[in-house]
């Protein structure tokens, strides 16, 4: 899989943020472990290259922030897009350069 | 409007703390906030933000210094928990920070950590008991064991953020000192180093002077071998240095050796047999003879060896340092065959002489120094085991501190603010029904007031054709006495209510806009209302309306029903309806009832008792209404037509007609004659007399009633009556 571009990342930080801004409305993470899971998904989000960490990390978010669960469909389909989008872009370059 | 209710007192339940722990205001200012920088930035500035260090005075907790503390602590193990200060402690820093961080959802035993804090708090123990039902010894237990009927609220407050923050600041407070720190640096290399020199002169003791075990040289040398044992080593070692010091020769060259191993020294012997050799011109050892005679032959052989002096000196002196070193290797050999471990010997033999001496004075200082810094390092661990004590009483008291400070300084105060909006609420609805009630009564009142008559009456497509008689006999004969005052009352109240379809339709229009106001609804019928009304206040309606309703029936002629009251039942009557003037009531009703009529008042029924009455004036036949009443009622004399009319009209009636005079008279039939006039006089008196036989002390008829008329008895009966049509005295047309 190519590398995860800024858009890509930006897209990403988006959709996280609206799963976290809706738990945090909800009541479920407590002041000092908000901090403690921003600090995660800025640390895991910035360094990764490709879908597929991002994906893992996702995962591993559900699993381990039971809250977050309500925000499993929204990743899969919204990570999913930007999957596809992927695909698409490197099949119409492909496409192009083909020419 | 009723007056003001009593006011609820707020009481403090579960619910209230439950209300209380979330704080939404500054929530909702937050979540704006993030939405915004969500929007107008992008969802990595959110996360931004959130990791932005905190104000100065929010200490966060160092779980992992705390931990490191609580390894200090003590570790003897209670044989009765199982547990010590230390692995207990280790569990409380553990669970504090899963609570504070949440890294895991929280385990049974943070939920009962949470519990046991709480069931410590009688307030809360309070709440839950009331709100569940429970016991309060049965909701401590289930708090201390976070049993499932108390689990939510333990989860909810173990989440609530102010709790958390609250928690998260009191944890962080808890911090070691500088000097503790300091001091725990010193104890760290301390301890090291304290270590290091007692495994330092432990090993040196080993091997020098180690009395316990054995294992120094001293003890070998000493106390391994004895005298004779020792001196054989001395000489043996004193032997081997100074045999080693002759091979040990530079003037031997490559043949200098400084050691020998046993194996090697034949070998050795041959090289420097043939290097005898080479001196003496081929003449080895055993060619000069062996022994003494090595030299002095070999010295011969190398003078006639030829060579200068100079030469022959020196052939002469390597000769010497070869044999010598022969003869010595030879020796070593030898003690080698004494003591194969001679080189071992040597050391150890050494070591006791030449280092020990030093070594044992070194390590006398070196315990000493030792003495002093273990004396130290106990003196800083005390210290320090205080402080660390402190830190783990510190710790180990935070959940507690923190529950009921949060309790004490945000969830009484919000629930307590909670509890008395509840009460407010409560006193208000309170209020609402007391003014329902109120106005409750005062609908009935009016229903009966308007409406009592005409539930006595009898209604035909709409019409009143009459008097409900039925119904008010067995209200004279037998709800009277089946019921209690306030029962009557319902029982006037749901007469009306009933009936109300039979009334014309203004009528009941107007009562079904009245039940409504009242309350009646889908939910709610009439008679709900009518059971839980105030008791007293219907015995009051009862007593009111009660007397009218006789008065309808005494003017409908049962009256005379009454005669048939025995004692009992008068005095249970006028006990039960506590109303001594019950019966002046009831006349005063029928008067007022009667002057309706006067009125012109109730046309309806006017215009239906007219119609009667007309046919009753038709079936009389004739003018003369006496001879008409004989022969309706098929009497014999005009006492008896009078006595008849009485009973027919009622003694009232009667007794008008007779006061109007002439037209009275001539209303009797025209019987204008003394005897007439005598008897209606007789009447009238008698029905004064009757009127005034109602009171406190009747005990019996004094109506004059003819046994022998046929219609004695018969004529008091209800059928006979119900069989006439009513009639209104003023209505009795006057007999042209």
């Amino acid at each position: 899989m190519k590398e995860l571009t800024r858009e890509d990342k930006k897209r990403i930080y988006n959709i996280l943020a609206d799963a976290y801004i809706e738990v945090v409305n909800r009541q479920q993470i407590g002041k000092y472990e908000r901090r403690e899971l921003s600090k995660k998904i800025l640390d895991t989000v910035e360094p990764a290259k490709t879908m597929e960490e991002i994906n893992t990390f996702i995962k591993y978010l559900v699993k381990n922030y039971p809250f977050f669960e309500f925000a499993d469909k929204m990743f899969e389909s919204e990570v999913k897009e930007i999957q596809q989008q992927k695909v698409i872009t490197h099949l119409e370059q492909f496409l192009h350069s083909v020419k | 409007m009723a007056d003001p209710v009593a006011p609820e007192v707020a009481k403090v339940e579960v619910k209230h703390f439950a209300a209380g722990m979330i704080d939404r205001t500054s929530l909702d200012r937050e979540v704006r906030a993030m939405q915004n920088l969500r929007n107008k930035k992008d969802g990595q500035a959110v996360f931004e933000k959130e990791i932005e260090i905190p104000s100065a005075d929010l200490k966060e907790p160092n779980f992992k210094e705390l931990s490191d503390i609580a390894l200090e602590v003590d570790n003897t193990v209670n044989p009765r928990t199982n547990e010590s200060r230390q692995s207990l402690l280790q569990k409380k820093i553990e669970d504090l920070q899963n609570i504070i961080t949440k890294e895991t959802p929280l385990s049974p035993r943070q939920l009962q950590y949470v519990g046991g804090i709480a069931a410590d708090i009688p307030g809360v123990v309070k709440s839950i008991a009331k709100d569940t039902g429970r016991t309060e010894a049965q909701v401590k237990a289930d708090l201390k064991a976070a049993a499932p009927s108390v689990s939510g609220i333990l989860t909810e407050l173990a989440e609530s953020r102010d709790f958390v923050n609250l928690l998260r600041k009191n944890v962080g407070d808890i911090e070691p000192s500088k000097e503790m720190m300091e001091r725990k640096g010193k104890i760290d290399s301390l301890s090291t180093k304290t270590t290091r020199k007692r495994a330092e002169i432990d090993t040196t003791r080993k091997l020098y002077d180690d009395p316990v075990n054995n294992t120094g040289v001293k003890q070998w040398f000493e106390v391994q071998n004895n005298a004779a044992q020792q001196a054989q080593i001395i000489n043996n070692v004193k032997d081997y240095n100074s045999q080693i010091a002759l091979i040990n020769n530079g003037q031997l060259g490559p043949l200098q050796r400084s050691a020998i191993a046993p194996a090697d020294i034949p070998a050795y012997q041959g090289q420097l047999d043939a290097e005898i050799a080479n001196l003496t011109g081929g003449q080895n050892i055993a060619a000069l003879g062996g022994g003494a005679a090595v030299i002095a032959n070999g010295e011969a052989a190398i003078e006639a060896g030829g060579g200068n002096d100079r030469t022959k000196a020196t052939k002469k002196a390597q000769l010497r340092n070869f044999y010598n070193a022969y003869v010595a290797s030879a020796r070593i050999g030898a003690i080698y065959n004494v003591d194969p471990n001679i080189d071992q010997t040597m050391r150890k033999y050494n070591m006791y002489t030449s280092e020990m001496p030093q070594k044992l004075t070194e390590l006398s200082a070196q315990e000493n120094t030792l003495t002093e810094d273990l004396a130290q390092l106990a003196t800083l661990k005390a210290a320090q085991g205080k402080d660390v004590a402190n830190i783990a009483g510190k710790v180990e008291s935070v959940m507690e501190r923190s529950l009921k400070e949060y309790y004490n300084n945000k969830l009484l105060k919000r629930a307590k603010e909670i509890a008395e909006w509840d009460a407010q609420h409560k006193t208000e609805l309170k209020q609402k029904d007391a003014d329902l009630k109120e106005k409750q009564k005062e609908i009935a009142k009016n229903l009966l007031s308007k409406y009592i008559r005409l539930s006595h009456l009898r209604y035909v497509n709409g019409e009143a054709k009459g008097w409900d008689d039925k119904s008010l006999k067995k209200l004279v004969k037998e709800d009277l006495f089946q019921h209690s005052p306030a029962d009557m009352g319902r029982q006037l109240l749901k007469r009306v209510y009933d009936k109300r379809g039979d009334f014309p339709d203004t009528y009941k229009k107007e009562i079904d806009a009245m039940a409504k106001e009242m309350g009646v609804d889908s939910r709610t019928s009439f008679n709900d209302i009518l059971k839980k009304m105030d008791t007293q206040y219907l015995a009051d309606l009862a007593a009111d309306e009660m007397p009218k309703a006789f008065g309808y029936a005494r003017a409908r002629g049962y009256y005379f029903d009454r005669l048939r009251l025995r004692r009992h039942q008068v005095e249970y009557v006028q006990s039960a309806y506590q109303d001594s003037n019950f019966f002046e009531k009831m006349l005063e009703h029928q008067a007022a009832y009667l002057k309706e009529f006067d009125d012109g008042t109730n046309k309806e029924l006017l215009r239906s008792i007219d119609m009667t009455l007309r046919k009753l004036r038709n079936a009389t036949v004739g003018k003369d209404y006496e001879e008409g009443m004989k022969k309706a009622l098929k009497l014999a004399t005009a006492a008896a037509a009078v006595t008849a009319a009485y009973h027919v009209v009622g003694p009232y009636t009667l007794g008008k007609i007779a006061r109007a005079g002439v037209n009275a008279a001539a209303a009797v039939g025209g019987v204008a004659s003394r005897a007439a006039w005598t008897a209606a006089d007789a009447v009238d008196a008698a029905a004064n007399y009757a009127m005034g036989a109602v009171n406190v002390g009747y005990t019996g008829p004094r109506i004059p009633v003819d046994p022998t008329s046929p219609f004695g008895i018969g004529v008091n009966s209800m059928n006979d009556i119900s069989n006439l049509p009513p009639v209104t005295p003023d209505k009795i047309p006057t007999v042209q």
